[in-house]
């Protein structure tokens, strides 16, 4: 496999995830993903 | 409690669907008020308490130095402010003071994806030109640009033409409103388009074009139906100092200049359900048409609700008036077709510079210490932002296709210019001339609550 097949297979849609946070940083959960076209 | 402000009759566009009758009032140089009077009307707006305001004309930045002070006393004391303008005056220092105000959001009238369609609704060659200048320098300042899109037979087939090219440049909203046939709109014509399909065109852009939301605005010729009669939220005041309730309805209650906005709001509360302009409410209901009804918003002149009525002969004499003539379009130009129109919003989109934004960034993680939000990024959204503080989109796709030499470059430039959007919006990302370090949070009124 050269480098250009390697880089393709890893190309990720870019994703933008607001986290649901609740009253302290240690609870920090994944929210409603909100992200850019695929 | 909001106010709308109409600064002017005067407008440099030739609209022939002009609701309140610009061209008419700027070829007659119909008196207005001084900048001292509004100054004084918009001090006393502050007092009585209220929430928003809508700045409009005509075009108010032909009055520019009145419309920015005004706008900057109504920012300075916290009120929701919307201008609505054409955007041909937006030059770089109308920019930066505009961005410098927190509450505000412009609202600019866009007909066409094309020059060809947009400067024929709006009767002045230069003017999309001009408007899609003004759009990108107020949104290279982080300025909410939302665009108003009056949709007509003649301007419908460009409709998604044009929200794709409000995505393109990065515009916060659309919104599509059909012909409101008041002023210059009800001395005839055919403004009547298929409201559903309006509707299915909004639906489907919300899926395709994230991140900006596309509406169809009701009240209009499509709609058939007068103002719900309920206790008015807001007062408007005409160039010349009237009062009315708002836009729709032609009755006044007394002088912003002569009386002060707190009498003339004493009265619409006292009078606002009188039998007779409930009457004039009632046919509105009925035949559907404000060209059909005793006394037409913005056509005939201002009724003084005790009054109610206007004569035969004001009402010939409204629809004789000289109007200005269109001008005739120029040479075809660079914008006249789609494609040479997104290819320069494109070139506009992709040329704005970002910067970071107020934010911590740890690993993946954000954090906005003015809200404590916290965005979780993938590894390509990291790459966005870090060739973003500082770069420009172009720079950000010159990354990511060395990076993938594969990967379609359609795909990446969407990618980039979603993401792009997506991190600007929770000011992660602000565009490089931005003032201050928050975005704006504000999302703007086209027009105030009836």
């Amino acid at each position: 496999m050269d480098q250009n097949e390697q880089q393709d297979t890893d190309y990720e849609a870019p994703k933008v995830e607001d986290l649901d946070v609740k009253e302290s940083p240690a609870t920090t959960a994944a929210g409603a993903a909100v992200s850019p076209p695929a | 409690m909001g106010v709308k402000l109409e600064l002017t009759h005067a407008c440099n566009l030739r609209c022939g669907f002009c609701y309140t009758d610009s061209p008419r009032h700027t070829l007659a140089r119909t008196p207005e008020l001084a900048d001292a009077d509004w100054l004084a009307i918009v001090d006393e707006a502050i007092e009585l308490g209220v929430l928003e305001a809508v700045i409009t004309g005509g075009e108010p930045l032909l009055r520019r130095e009145l419309t920015l002070a005004v706008i900057e006393r109504l920012d300075a004391a916290g009120v929701g402010t919307t201008l609505n303008t054409n955007g041909w005056f937006a030059d770089d220092a109308l920019a930066d003071r505009l961005a410098a105000c927190r509450g505000l959001s412009v609202f600019v009238s866009l007909d066409g994806a094309t020059s060809a369609t947009h400067d024929g609704s709006r009767g002045v060659p230069g003017s999309w030109a001009r408007g899609v200048a003004g759009i990108d320098r107020m949104l290279s300042r982080d300025v909410p640009v939302r665009v108003v899109h009056v949709v007509t037979p003649d301007t419908e087939p460009e409709t998604e033409a044009l929200i794709e090219l409000c995505w393109q440049l990065g515009v916060k909203s659309v919104q599509m409103t059909p012909v409101v046939p008041t002023g210059a709109a009800a001395r005839g014509g055919e403004w009547k388009v298929d409201s559903a399909r309006l509707r299915r065109i909004a639906d489907r852009a919300g899926a395709q074009w994230p991140g900006m939301p596309v509406s169809v605005r009701t009240g209009s010729v499509n709609d058939g139906m007068g103002p719900t009669r309920r206790t008015p939220l807001s007062l408007l005041v005409r160039p010349s100092g009237t009062v009315r309730i708002e836009s729709i309805n032609p009755f006044s209650f007394g002088d912003a200049r002569r009386d002060g906005l707190a009498s003339c709001w004493a009265r619409i509360a006292e009078g606002f359900d009188a039998p007779e302009l409930m009457a004039w409410d009632r046919k509105l209901g009925v035949i559907g048409d404000y060209a059909r009804q005793d006394v037409v918003p913005y056509l005939d002149d201002d009724v003084p609700a005790d009054a109610a009525s206007t004569s035969a002969a004001a009402r010939a004499a409204a629809l004789s008036a000289p109007v200005p003539a269109k001008a005739r379009a120029r040479e075809p130009g660079p914008y006249a077709s789609v494609a040479g129109a997104h290819a320069h919003a494109r070139e506009l989109a992709l040329a704005r510079r970002y910067r970071s934004g107020a934010v911590r960034v740890s690993g993946q993680h954000v954090r906005i210490p003015a809200t404590g939000a916290i965005t979780r990024l993938n590894a390509t959204a990291l790459t966005v932002l870090d060739a973003c503080s500082p770069g420009t989109a172009a720079d950000v796709m010159a990354a990511l296709r060395a990076a993938y030499p594969s990967e379609p470059p359609d795909r990446i430039e969407r990618d980039v210019r979603g993401t792009i959007r997506s991190l600007a919006a929770r000011g992660i990302l602000r565009p490089a001339l931005a003032a201050g370090d928050l975005p704006s949070t504000a999302d703007g009124t086209v027009d105030l609550p009836v």
